[in-house]
């Protein structure tokens, strides 16, 4: 026991504490404060993701395959089920083209350039989920040389995941919407209808029930479960018009004071193999 | 004399560890019952790796250096910030190689010493990123919905792989032995 706890070793472990606790302290104080990472990182997960990519494309593809595969098993009835939704969407793609149009011709008549609608896409493929028990990162294969910004929001399939969250040359990080006590889920929202004005902020996410929390909400009336919420662009870096989820329940907080609407989001946070980067174009400044 | 430096037993060891480092966050992204629901299950195939050299080879200051020079790899790739697994793996590690001389070497043996060390590090990791507010979870929370499917999936690949991975290991051996 006593070779064990000698004065040695007891150092090095204090030693070893101590540098855990400054190093994590300046860490996150860099994250948080800074839109640059440390030069040393940036290059570091360049050169991780760049072999990470080689290895994990062999991987993808024989996912793909094994998704295909089942896939072809209900091909038939979901084929039937699909050719009947069909001809509506047909009717659905006209509508949006038209009225697509119309928007167009109406903002150049007021001499609009660009509104809170207007965002163009970074396509990127995930190269690897983050296998750590704090945040839930994935990583993407599009950097800043194609003009990926931190804090910018990333959708898959149908709606939000989260935020650019680390941005290096050839590659950045994803913070996902379930990752809590961080920015990554703070979007300024609306609840979509034309005849409300319910507006509000996400503001965090409930790992137990998986529900997304809104609240500062000007207003509950009128607010039913199953409408969608969208993202109002009054935020600053998002546009308006991002489908985060539909509305669950709304209660009143843990005081009895203000009211909190409960969302389920709108995606499957568990599979991803590509991710959608918005660009808004119109600018902060 | 001269010190020739064996290149199979510097890139053997390295090579097998970096695999297993990318292979943790494709096994992430990949299995969807690790990621469905709540679950939140790791795949720890690098700490495998590192548990069966403890205990088949002897190079313990290469492991540390290794351990080192991968947690902080794993810092930077996965977790974006460092000085968590920096320190905390060559940590755990050193625990290792200093426990491990009380036992000879059997798959019971390894399994349990892997299971020890994956559950004390993850709570170590928890508990400082709950004094530095990055995660909110309750303490059962967190057992139920981190450490019971990582241990399970990772025990179950443990058993799986270690006839495999020793059979790839001794040839390791070998090849040293030749040169």
């Amino acid at each position: 026991m006593n070779k064990f706890f000698s004065n040695k070793k007891l150092i090095i472990l204090m030693i070893a504490v101590i540098f855990t606790f400054g190093l994590i302290a300046v860490s996150l104080n860099i994250r948080d404060n800074k839109n640059d990472s440390p030069f040393f990182q940036q290059a570091g997960n360049d050169t991780t993701s760049l072999f990470g990519r080689i290895i994990s494309t062999p991987v993808n593809a024989i996912r793909n395959f094994g998704n295909n595969a089942s896939d072809l098993m209900n091909t038939y009835s979901e084929n039937k089920r699909l050719k009947a939704k069909l001809s509506e969407y047909e009717q659905t793609k006209v509508e949006l083209s038209t009225k697509n149009n119309e928007n167009k011709d109406l903002k150049k008549q007021l001499d609009l350039y660009n509104t809170l609608t207007d965002y163009s896409r970074i396509n990127a493929s995930v190269i690897n989920r983050s296998p750590s028990d704090w945040q839930n990162y994935l990583t993407i294969n599009r950097g800043s040389l194609k003009g990926i910004k931190k804090n910018m929001p990333v959708m898959s399939g149908s709606g939000l995941i989260g935020r650019i969250a680390d941005v290096n040359k050839t590659s950045s990080k994803v913070e996902l919407i379930s990752s809590e006590n961080s920015s990554s889920n703070r979007f300024a929202a609306e609840v979509l209808s034309t005849s409300l004005n319910v507006n509000g902020v996400i503001t965090g996410y409930n790992t137990n029930s998986g529900l997304l929390e809104m609240t500062q909400v000007n207003t509950v009336d009128g607010v039913v479960t199953g409408q969608k919420i969208i993202t109002s662009g009054l935020g600053g870096i998002t546009p308006r018009g991002l489908y985060i989820g539909k509305v669950l329940s709304v209660k009143k907080d843990n005081y009895g004071l203000s009211n909190v609407i409960y969302i389920k989001p709108a995606t499957d946070l568990t599979k991803f193999t590509v991710v959608t980067v918005i660009d808004r174009s119109v600018g902060d400044n | 004399m001269k010190r020739v430096v064996n290149t199979f037993k510097v890139i053997g060891p390295f090579v097998m560890l970096a695999v297993a480092f990318y292979l943790d966050g494709i096994l992430k992204l990949g299995l969807d019952f690790l990621n469905s629901g709540n679950n939140n299950g790791l795949p720890q195939i690098m700490l495998m790796v590192f548990v069966m050299f403890a205990f088949k080879f002897d190079m313990n200051r290469e492991l540390i250096v290794y351990s080192f020079v991968f947690g902080f790899l794993y810092d930077i790739y996965y977790m974006n910030i460092f000085g968590v697994y920096t320190v905390i793996l060559p940590l755990f590690v050193s625990l290792l190689l200093f426990a491990k001389e009380y036992f000879p070497d059997s798959i019971i043996i390894e399994t349990s010493y892997y299971l020890l060390v994956l559950v004390a590090m993850h709570t170590v990791v928890f508990v400082l990123g709950l004094i530095f507010k990055t995660v909110n979870l309750n303490f059962i929370d967190f057992l139920s919905f981190t450490i019971w499917p990582t241990v399970w999936f990772n025990l179950i690949i443990f058993l799986l792989l270690y006839v495999p991975l020793s059979w790839l290991i001794y040839k390791l051996i070998d090849l040293r032995r030749v040169f």
